[in-house]
């Protein structure tokens, strides 16, 4: 292998295989147009060309693939949330991501773990029943267990949290995983190009044409395309292009700040989050503790980190892991969430006719990853929102249908 | 059927230090921690005391100005500002139009005015259930920069001037006085905050040097 | 530490503060139709810009408005609501 890397370093033509063609000027017209090219636009691109055969499709991004919330999120995939909309949607995404590494033949080091939600008060406890017993009447493996329990996969763990917030009980979530976020991207680029799908990566969309309320192309940094159908799966940047074709939603964006530790020899092997300290904690493949925190709270289009996060973060991890208190944390970063009143996602079509909309993912979208590529690939193929998703097309809001989804990580309890 | 004994909001706080207590103003208080000559010497490095039992009286509204003018009170002009009566009772202006009075233990002006009743619009009283405290000494400075994000050095509490801001992560008012010939820092708070505030600040000002006196230091009623 | 000037109290530390939403104008419920009501009750401007938000001084319980730039994060300047033309 050492040989193998200095033939590479010495030769001049880079022989590493690359994962997508490198594609400078887009055509003049595709049948769809992606902005964003995140999990979500790119896995859209995938399951367009695997399940429908539309292989016309353009990816535009206007920084680097997965350099958005797919790069910035704490790689937690579980489907134990509170509304039966949401644990079947996402429990559908956890059953995809399984056999994901195969299907886009690409190790994602998808590792399921185990996945406990901490419950401080009676009344998380009592939040937490309420969310077993919805994910078991819809097949999901999630259930309430004791501290003995905790401790037994998690010894490290001070049950008492120092004094501050003892630990009475938690939802265990079986199939609780993390994965190697980037490389879900590049996954689903990789396939998507193999099949014809083209990726700009550097290319920002300035403006959508629409025409009597239907779309009829885009304009770009790299010229006018023509197309009849557009995705935008954009996370924080959603308002911006929403404004571009003139629709209404309720998003708005709030940072979501998170950090990892100096790397330690492996000790934690499960996932761990409190609603009520407001903290999420994993060890990653590479040793880091990979931890997130709450929502800022209030609006910032930028991915600023601050200390007030890092410090508020601590203070509850070392309440959680009295020994870590000497543990440094060597880099922190921020995502910008865009988040719904209902902690629910918005997807499916919209007023716009050809505009299709993939948002609202707040803490909560690479979990989604999967599942939202697919229905939305469904949604643009046949221009009707599968059934899935109906529960989070855009016009629930006028029709006061909001969904209450409680068990996004942001809610404390 | 035996009358109840209001506890100041901070009593439990104050409990395991076993305070020498007594009744004032209808209110269970500590009136002394130790020896007299401990405490002063300690209320010259740094110390604080309970003061949650001195009468008060709140009012709000649009009329609030004029109806206390006209039951003869001396209002401050400005908002964050307080003034003393000629009684030795307190007048902070909290906003444009509302007002907190304390009294001293002799006096019964707020008493007077929560016995009134108020019979026009643009008046209303507001319930109030501070815990509130004199902190003193020379070395005060130093406690504040530990619990408090700004500057109370200086300007900031000069020429009867009041601050609101948090203390410790409690939404607290101050001001600055002299009492008995000695400039002390008075502290209100929501009174289901001041066992918190209590123990807090008592940790500094014990690894300070400092400690707890009582409310007989201030306020001797013999 | 991150700075916020209140109107009434002055500049204080962001952590007194307490952020209250982008201020908006209420459509009259009696004339307009359930679908501007649902509009005003869940939609928002959530593109950036400079904005009026509202913000609230704990200590003090002072209600003010704010005008932020939620790109930059930079406040433009701060009064009470009704009497910006003082400022």
């Amino acid at each position: 292998m050492p040989l193998g890397l200095l033939k590479y370093g010495l030769s001049k033509e880079h022989p590493a295989p690359r994962f997508f063609r490198d594609c400078t000027q887009p055509k003049k017209s595709y049948d769809a147009v992606i902005i964003g090219g995140g999990g979500h636009g790119l896995a859209a691109a995938y399951y367009l060309a695997k399940d429908y055969g539309i292989t016309n499709v353009a990816v535009l991004e206007k920084g680097y693939i997965g350099g958005g919330n797919t790069g910035r999120n704490t790689t937690i995939v579980r489907s134990n949330y509170l509304t039966p909309e949401g644990v079947n949607f996402y429990d559908a995404s956890v059953k995809m991501y399984e056999d994901l590494s195969e299907e886009l033949d690409l190790n994602l080091f998808y590792s399921t773990r185990g996945h406990f939600t901490l419950a401080h008060t009676e009344s998380a406890m009592r939040t937490m029943r309420w969310r077993a017993e919805v994910n078991k009447h819809v097949g999901v493996e999630s259930y309430v267990v004791g501290p003995d329990e905790i401790s037994k996969a998690c010894p490290q763990l001070d049950i008492q949290c120092s004094g501050q917030a003892p630990i009475l009980g938690a939802l265990y979530h079986a199939p609780g995983s993390v994965a190697r976020h980037d490389a879900v991207a590049w996954g689903y680029a990789k396939e998507a190009d193999r099949m014809g799908v083209e990726i700009f990566q550097m290319t920002e969309v300035t403006g959508i044409d629409v025409k009597s309320g239907k779309v009829v192309g885009v304009n770009t940094s790299k010229g006018y395309i023509e197309t009849n159908r557009v995705l935008s799966a954009v996370a924080g940047f959603t308002p911006r292009i929403t404004d571009m074709v003139d629709i209404d939603t309720p998003i708005v964006i709030h940072p979501l700040q998170a950090c990892v530790s100096e790397p330690m020899k492996p000790w934690l092997d499960t996932i761990l989050v409190s609603g009520s300290l407001h903290v999420y904690v994993s060890q990653s493949s590479r040793g880091e503790l990979v931890m997130g925190s709450s929502l800022d709270p209030y609006e910032v289009h930028s991915t600023r980190s601050s200390l007030d996060f890092v410090e508020g973060l601590t203070s509850h991890i070392v309440d959680m892991f009295p020994f870590l208190s000497n543990v440094k944390v060597v880099r922190q970063w921020a995502g910008m969430a865009d988040l719904t009143p209902d902690f629910a996602p918005v997807m499916g079509k919209t007023p716009v006719e050809g505009f299709y909309l993939d948002a609202g993912w707040g803490t909560w979208g690479f979990k989604a990853t999967p599942i939202s590529g697919k229905t939305m690939a469904e949604t643009i193929a046949r221009d009707v929102a599968p059934d899935l998703i109906q529960p989070f097309r855009l016009s629930r809001f006028e029709d006061y249908e909001l969904t209450g989804e409680k068990g996004a990580a942001s809610v404390g309890h | 059927m035996q009358d109840a004994v209001l506890m100041s909001p901070v009593a439990f706080a104050h409990a395991l230090r076993k305070p020498v207590s007594g009744e004032v103003n209808g209110m269970e208080t500590a009136l002394s921690f130790d020896a007299a000559d401990v405490e002063a010497s300690r209320s010259k490095t740094l110390s604080i005391c309970d003061v949650s039992n001195l009468n008060r009286f709140g009012v709000k509204g649009p009329q609030a100005a004029n109806w206390l003018q006209t039951a003869g009170i001396k209002l401050p002009e400005t908002t964050n500002s307080w003034t003393p009566q000629d009684n030795g009772s307190l007048v902070m202006r909290l906003g444009n139009t509302e007002f907190l009075l304390e009294d001293r233990p002799e006096n019964d002006l707020a008493r007077m005015l929560n016995d009134t009743a108020v019979n026009e619009g643009g008046v209303h009283k507001v319930m109030r259930n501070d815990a509130a405290f004199i902190v003193s000494g020379e070395l005060t400075p130093a406690l504040f920069s530990e619990v408090c994000a700004i500057d109370l050095d200086g300007a900031t509490l000069a020429e009867n001037r009041l601050v609101m801001t948090v203390i410790a992560g409690v939404s607290a008012t101050l001001l600055k006085q002299t009492l008995n010939g000695q400039s002390v820092y008075r502290i209100w708070c929501d009174g289901t905050f001041g066992p918190y505030l209590w123990k807090t600040l008592l940790s500094i000002i014990e690894e300070q040097g400092g400690g707890p006196v009582g409310f007989n230091f201030y306020y001797s009623l013999t | 530490m991150k700075l916020l000037q209140c109107p009434i109290n002055g500049i204080r530390p962001l952590s007194e503060f307490t952020y209250g939403g982008e201020y908006r104008d209420m459509p009259n419920p009696d004339t307009c139709s359930d679908k501007e009501w649902a509009a005003y009750v869940h939609y928002r401007h959530g593109a950036p810009g400079v904005k009026k938000e509202w913000w609230y001084h704990g200590p003090s319980g002072t209600w003010f408005i704010a005008e932020r730039d939620t790109m930059a994060d930079k406040v433009v300047r701060t009064y009470i609501a009704g009497q910006e033309e003082a400022k």
